[in-house]
């Protein structure tokens, strides 16, 4: 029997295998599907009684470097983030890719199918075989905790990083997990001097990726005897008209569906470790079927490292689809459709279930709206109010929703606020013309990837106006703690970093800091730093809007929260429902004016100042 | 052959508490014995957008319930539940939280009839409101689901759960929600 049980995320289960695995340092940058590995892997570490170092990194790369130091001195480490977080970190992971760390080193890389909360759809699996490292492509949260055990080992035992691949269904799917208590595993910080490895020139490379490859011949002989990662079904002596080569999360579904519809006929290749790939395996798999259907997310690495371009059916031939998430009805529905072409039954077959068609029913979109209370809205309101016509490049985070308001044009990737309204700036300057461009970023984006954009857009000259969204949070991941705050991941004090020094320190002549809910001070302030920018004497202009959030610290956002109520005055204009978009406030179809939804509001008061025709009033507070 | 997987598919609006729900349903499965997976939505979708949950209860291997095989639409929102229709199976379950009259609404009872759906329509926000407890609408929906009678779970193992992981400010008023609902559903199943 084990003594502890929880039902739990894929991301505490990867935690819990990290710390079984010996792991002493952590360090991560949160981002969905990501976020819950390191809070998770501070609260296990406490409950077990480990001595372990976990840190938010200020982003990922610095996570990566942190975490690969303690690898370097002989640790066992690892770093966490999304899969546009390693984009951030691949510097650090194609040169420690040649060198490799003494102890061992893990980086997980969280995908997200969909996408449900990313960017991109891209695959990081592909990052692995660029950077020729190893990947695991975990199925289930229990399966992700037993391949990061067994990460952490090929990583010792090879000394080379090797990434674990959870998508985002492994992250935030819940299981039953059972465990026992974890005994202290503690290596002493030795640094070897070493400067031909550590430091290795370029000559030296040459003979690192050498021996890389070499360690890559190994490594895939190794995997391909996990054969709890790597395995198929196949009879003794079996020839099969069609078999299914699957990976990840894909493998966990085909084989639901096979149970379901009870085929035990076609065989099943499940593949843990895409690359290096169990071409053995591989191989005994494809000479005992007629043809293969390759299942993986999110893009067809298998299928090319495959080759094999006959009888291997996937996203290449057109069966598979090339975008979005393969849920379990997209897999059967594909399934279906290569056992036909296969001369076999298929599992459902078309019609076999009514399907309604939703799309008649015309239901109101739901989109992400920022929340009742939000301090993003008033600025957004402003930044609309004051320069409708300006430019507004904006970044990634809560904030991204002021596309809601219109107050938001572009959101590239971290940072590109400031370093997308640079370019603007010189393009229209190059033809003679200024248009105002308002850039809005948080404070945690700020931190993570502001600084080096705002100290190329002074050093070159360009005008724009910045606004610093400080939340005093990072919201959208979850609340984690910014530097700005000074608050540690295990919560213990550090040591705050004004944005204002920052910012200065950046060169920065014109830095305002306002109250985002004192909306007139807001426009003010605004009007002034669009003057500066355009002045004669002018340059980038930056506004620090600060006011907690209010799902982070609703008493210290709100305070004294007041009662609104929307009075005949109200003549249907639109423009707090459009512009303003406060989820409590919606149109009352009975008497055609905006109302406020006592439920939904929080209080704030804000909109007390939106309405033209001052139909939003107090009607006392409303008490705690 | 007796039933041995449950699915069930949680829709809503983010902010109206489908993890806690999830998590509820889940845990008394645990403790009635079954092995549960569940799959959560974090992130952008939680700030008031569409959200959807899945627990499947049984042996599987994965966590997503495929459309056609819900057992069990629970949803906190009306027209979340319509959005999610193609997840149910035949003879499947759909329990709403809404204090619409005319619930279901006319164009889909053609197709919840054909596939022989049981519709429970309940309002969860009402009785949550009248109790003083607003953002306990969830667990009013839970209690009404259970008292239906459907699913493997007990009574009182859910209300044991509630006991445990329940906010101690409002437990009181809590599990005294959760046991009107039940009847509720009890009264309907």
């Amino acid at each position: 029997m084990h003594i502890r049980q929880e039902f739990m995320l894929g991301n505490k289960a990867i935690a819990l295998g990290l710390l079984e695995a010996g792991c002493e340092v952590m360090a991560s940058y949160p981002g969905t599907p990501s976020s819950e590995i390191l809070p998770e892997f501070i609260r296990l570490s406490k409950l077990e009684g480990l001595k372990t170092y976990a840190e938010w990194s200020t982003n990922e790369k610095v996570a990566f470097d942190v975490a690969f130091s303690a690898a370097i001195v002989g640790k066992r480490a690892a770093c966490s983030m999304k899969q546009v977080g390693l984009n951030v970190a691949m510097d650090s992971l194609m040169s420690s890719a040649y060198i490799g760390g003494e102890g061992g080193f893990v980086v997980i890389s969280c995908d997200d199918p969909g996408p449900h909360s990313s960017q991109t759809e891209q695959d990081s699996r592909f990052v692995a075989r660029i950077a020729k490292v190893p990947v695991f492509d975990p199925a289930t949260p229990q399966e992700a905790r037993d391949m990061v055990k067994a990460a952490m080992e090929i990583s010792s035992e090879f000394k080379i990083p090797v990434i674990l691949r959870p998508t985002i269904r492994v992250c935030h799917g819940r299981e039953p997990i059972h465990w026992d208590p974890i005994p202290n595993f503690k290596v002493d910080s030795q640094f070897k001097k070493d400067p031909n490895r550590w430091a290795a020139t370029p000559r030296f490379r040459y003979v690192l990726h050498k021996e890389l490859n070499k360690k890559l011949a190994d490594i895939q002989t190794k995997l391909g005897e996990l054969v709890s990662f790597n395995r198929h079904n196949l009879a003794v002596f079996g020839q099969y008209p069609l078999g299914v080569i699957a990976s990840g999360v894909c493998w966990a579904v085909v084989k639901d569906l096979f149970e379901e519809f009870d085929r035990g006929d076609v065989p099943i290749l499940k593949i843990g470790t895409p690359f290096p790939l169990p071409q053995d395996l591989v191989q005994e798999f494809l000479s005992r079927c007629s043809r293969v259907v390759v299942l993986e997310e999110t893009d067809c690495l298998i299928e090319y490292l495959i080759g094999e371009r006959n009888k291997v059916l996937g996203r290449l031939s057109g069966h598979v689809p090339k975008e979005g998430e393969l849920v379990p009805e997209v897999i059967l529905r594909v399934l279906d459709r290569v056992f036909v072409e296969s001369g076999l039954e298929p599992l459902s077959g078309e019609g076999s279930h009514a399907k309604f068609d939703i799309s008649s029913l015309k239901l109101p979109i739901r989109k992400p709206r920022l929340c009742p209370g939000c301090p993003h809205r008033p600025v957004f309101f402003a930044i609309r109010r004051m320069s409708p016509k300006a430019i507004f490049t904006s970044d990634i985070g809560c904030y991204t929703l002021g596309i809601n308001l219109g107050a938001v044009d572009t959101c590239l990737n971290m940072g590109a606020a400031i370093t997308l309204a640079t370019g603007f700036y010189h393009s229209h300057h190059l033809d003679g013309k200024q248009r105002p461009i308002i850039a809005t970023i948080g404070d945690s984006t700020f931190f993570h990837s502001g600084t080096a954009g705002l100290l190329n857009a002074v050093y070159n000259g360009a005008r724009f106006v910045l606004v610093i969204l400080d939340n005093e949070t990072t919201a959208m991941t979850g609340m984690q703690p910014t530097p700005g705050v000074g608050i540690k991941a295990d919560g213990s004090r550090g040591n705050p970093i004004a944005l204002e020094d920052v910012i200065r320190g950046c060169g920065i002549k014109f830095l305002k800091v306002v109250d985002s809910y004192q909306l007139d001070q807001v426009m003010d302030t605004l009007k002034e730093a669009l003057n500066y920018s355009q002045s004669e004497e002018g340059g980038v202009a930056v506004v620090i809007a600060r006011h907690a959030c209010v799902i982070a610290n609703r008493q210290k956002a709100i305070g004294k929260k007041v009662s609104v109520e929307i009075g005949e005055e109200c003549n249907f204009c639109g423009l707090c429902i459009e512009r303003f978009e406060c989820p409590a406030i919606f149109e009352d179809t009975d008497t055609n004016r905006a109302k406020i939804n006592r439920v939904l509001c929080a209080g704030c008061g804000v909109c007390l100042k939106v309405c033209p025709e001052g139909a939003i009033k107090i009607v006392g507070g409303m008490g705690e | 052959m007796s039933k041995s997987v449950w699915n069930i598919v949680l829709s809503g609006l983010g902010g109206q508490g489908i993890l806690f729900m999830a998590r509820v349903l889940a845990e008394a499965a645990i403790r009635e014995g079954y092995f549960v997976r569940g799959a959560e939505t974090h992130g952008m979708a939680q700030r008031g957008g569409s959200v959807i949950g899945h627990i499947r209860i049984g042996e599987v291997g994965s966590s997503l319930v495929r459309e056609g095989g819900a057992d069990v639409l629970l949803s906190l929102d009306e027209i979340e539940a319509y959005r999610n229709l193609n997840y149910l199976a035949p003879s499947s379950l759909m329990c709403v939280n809404t204090s619409n009259k005319k619930f279901p609404r006319e164009e889909v009872r053609g197709f919840l009839e054909e596939l022989g759906i049981k519709v429970y329509g309940f309002d969860a926000l009402g009785l949550a409101l009248s109790k003083g407890i607003p953002q306990s609408v969830n667990l009013a929906l839970v209690g009404y689901l259970i008292g239906i009678g459907f699913l493997p779970i007990r009574y009182e193992v859910v209300r044991s759960v509630v006991e445990g992981i329940g906010k101690s400010r409002f437990l009181e008023r809590d599990l005294e929600l959760l046991e009107h609902a039940y009847q509720m559903g009890k009264d309907q199943g």
